[in-house]
């Protein structure tokens, strides 16, 4: 098992390094990010060339990787080229810090709501209760996050005033003490959470309908039955445990959406996450933080990947790695 | 054989399936009677409801499934309109069951000894320490070498014919009157099923316990069985004891079943099998009249029209056709 570990570990060094050469051509590929000065006649040429120099932009693409590759290993990960010259660990860390309360909240609330009511749904099966379960779960999947997040906005920022349409906190809250400022920021979470989570339940509840459906079909049900076991023992101990061996594992692969964001909700809601930054960033050829955030996702997809495996070995006495 | 006390009688048994296509009689009117220590073969085809009158036993029977007549009595008692809580106390503790596929019967995310620790938990009121010697003894009693180590492993480091024994194991663990085996050998390899059958035999003498034994081949009916019942489309076609059955098969249905068991004979003479003609019915377009009439060579058109009824024909030895074949002994080799 730790050999397998270590073993998974290393070969994502090669994976990881091609990830970011593929990245990096391919953001290259734009051209620089300072062309579109040239027609601004307020800006002269040789400053121009003077930023081109600065960035590298005079070299090949590959030396420009090489050189951003070095410095990034050995833990400079540079400034934008934009955002006034801020490191890139600062900007980067800021917008995750505010893509993980919204993607942790919606998917601990997808998770909790949606598991039960899919394995409730299978043990009764067409009934009324999975009908109107089933209905909703394809509900929250087809539904546009952009849609429905402005739906909400609509009914309870504007026309109820309940809570804030967007933001992450009231400007001059920074100050306040612990407790109020908590409260403030739990405010402008609701709406989102609630978009980012209806659709994950709608997954999450057809995983748990589906996994559950297939388990109390199984032989060994039967034969727990034909022991003697009480109902609840039968699908608690015997079904449950067998139905959220794929449910555990899929957990990891959710993984690089807990940091990766979401760029809908998060531009329907102005929340200043990793999503939007990714894409910001891309969009104005900022590649010091492109870079960042697009190898930071990948590492996580690998990660996942990792975890899920090593999850279900945990859950599953079947599976082994050696 | 002495007949002893009647443990449990079937009668008139009625189990069926009701499908969005139309009901499908899968038991219908089956009877059928074990006495203690008794080793009864049920025989017949896939379909044959068998495996359902079973079910029924245990009350196993899901929507859309159901009992809707008949009478099962167990130990003097009718089990059928019992709450599912007084079968599920019989369950596993006075009948038991081991079912056909050793290697989904049992739970892959469970240690053996867990599982067949959870019956003995549910029915005794011993501590966790007792139930996990007596496991352990179970183990051994069922053939299966180092128990202690085998005791914390899980279904797929056994075999399947190890996992068989794990089934009886559990399904002996509260010394049960009545086993019922379900094909329980059919998924194995023939060695492993004479060593599977060589220990049923060898717990059923030993513990004095009746077993139903269900199969759909004749061979091992005629190896384990006292009495044999023969049951073809959800009814009892022919029964009595294993001699009689075997040596003067009178059912058509029957009498092909046991020609076409391959024996030394027709090896050397090289003469084609003989096979019963056509399939099983649909189960929802049953045939008028006799329900093997479109597969029997001897049907004429009263069988096209009217259900024969079981009937005695010699002591003992009952059938359910209105022709039965009249078979000189030696003709059929068992």
């Amino acid at each position: 098992m730790r050999n397998y570990v270590i073993r998974r570990i290393l070969q994502m060094i090669p994976l990881f390094l091609g990830v970011a050469i593929v990245t990096f051509a391919v953001l290259s590929l734009v051209g620089d990010p300072f062309a579109q000065m040239a027609i601004n006649p307020r800006i002269r040429p040789e400053d121009i060339q003077r930023l081109k120099h600065a960035w590298g932009f005079d070299l090949p693409w590959y030396l420009r990787f090489f050189k951003w590759f070095w410095s990034m290993i050995t833990g400079n990960w540079g400034v934008s080229i934009f955002a006034g010259g801020k490191p890139v660990v600062e900007i980067v860390a800021r917008a995750i810090s505010y893509t993980l309360r919204f993607s942790i909240a919606s998917l601990i609330f997808a998770f909790v709501i949606a598991v039960p009511i899919g394995i409730y749904s299978a043990l009764h099966q067409y009934t009324l209760f999975d009908y109107v379960f089933t209905f909703f779960a394809f509900f929250g999947m087809s539904m546009p996050t952009f849609w429905f997040g402005f739906i909400l906005m609509m009914i309870f920022g504007l026309r109820l005033n309940w809570l804030p349409i967007g933001g992450v906190m009231t400007p001059g809250m920074e100050s306040a003490p612990f407790f109020a400022r908590m409260l403030d920021q739990v405010k402008y979470m609701v709406l989102p959470v609630i978009v980012l989570s209806l659709f994950g339940m709608g997954s999450w509840m057809r995983y748990a309908r589906s996994s559950m459906l297939e388990v109390i079909r199984q032989d060994y049900v039967r034969t727990a039955r034909a022991k003697g076991l009480p109902e609840r023992t039968v699908i608690f101990k015997h079904a449950l445990r067998n139905a959220l061996i794929p449910i555990v594992t899929l957990l990891g692969l959710t993984l690089p959406g807990i940091i990766s964001g979401a760029t809908i909700t998060e531009t329907v809601f102005s929340i200043p996450g990793m999503g939007r930054l990714t894409v910001d960033a891309m969009l104005s050829n900022d590649y010091p933080v492109a870079m960042v955030c697009l190898l930071l996702e990948s590492t996580l997809l690998i990660v996942g990947n990792l975890i899920a495996d090593l999850l279900y070995a945990v859950v599953d006495p079947r599976i082994r790695y050696s | 054989m002495e007949k002893s006390e009647v443990l449990l009688e079937v009668k008139d048994l009625k189990t069926y399936f009701y499908t969005d296509d139309g009901v499908v009689k899968a038991v219908d009117g089956m009877s059928y009677t074990i006495h203690k220590g008794e080793v009864l073969g049920l025989v017949g085809e896939s379909g044959c409801g068998k495996s359902v009158s079973a079910m029924s036993i245990l009350g196993l029977i899901d929507v859309p499934g159901k009992i809707v007549g008949g009478e099962i009595i167990f130990k003097g008692e009718n089990l059928v309109g019992k709450t599912p809580e007084q079968l599920r106390k019989i369950r596993g503790a006075e009948i038991s069951m081991i079912f056909q596929e050793p290697m989904s019967a049992l739970n892959p995310v469970f240690t053996i000894g867990d599982q067949i620790m959870e019956a003995i938990l549910i029915h005794q009121d011993v501590s966790e320490e007792e139930a996990k010697n007596k496991t352990i003894e179970l183990l051994g009693l069922v053939g299966i070498p180092e128990p202690e180590r085998r005791f914390n492993q899980y279904p797929h480091e056994l075999s399947g014919g190890m996992r068989q024994r794990v089934m009886i194991a559990m399904a002996m663990s509260c010394n049960p009157d009545l086993l019922i085996s379900d094909e329980a050998t059919t998924a194995l390899d023939v060695t492993i099923q004479a060593q599977i059958l060589e220990l049923m035999k060898d717990l059923q003498k030993r513990t004095g316990m009746a077993v139903l034994f269900i199969t759909h081949d004749l061979a091992l009916v005629a190896e384990m069985a006292n009495s044999v019942y023969v049951a073809y489309t959800g009814k009892i076609v022919e029964s009595g004891d294993v001699v009689s059955i075997f040596r003067r098969p009178r059912h058509p249905y029957t009498y092909g079943l046991l020609s076409s068991i391959p024996n030394l004979v027709s090896e050397k003479t090289k003469t084609p099998l003989p096979a019963i003609e056509g399939m099983v019915p649909n189960p929802y377009h049953m045939p008028l009249g006799c329900h093997f009439n479109p597969r029997c060579p001897f049907a004429t058109e009263r069988c096209r029209k009217e259900m024969p009824e079981l009937a005695e024909i010699e002591n003992n030895h009952f059938v359910r056709c209105f022709h039965p074949v009249l078979v000189n002994e030696s003709e059929v080799v068992s």
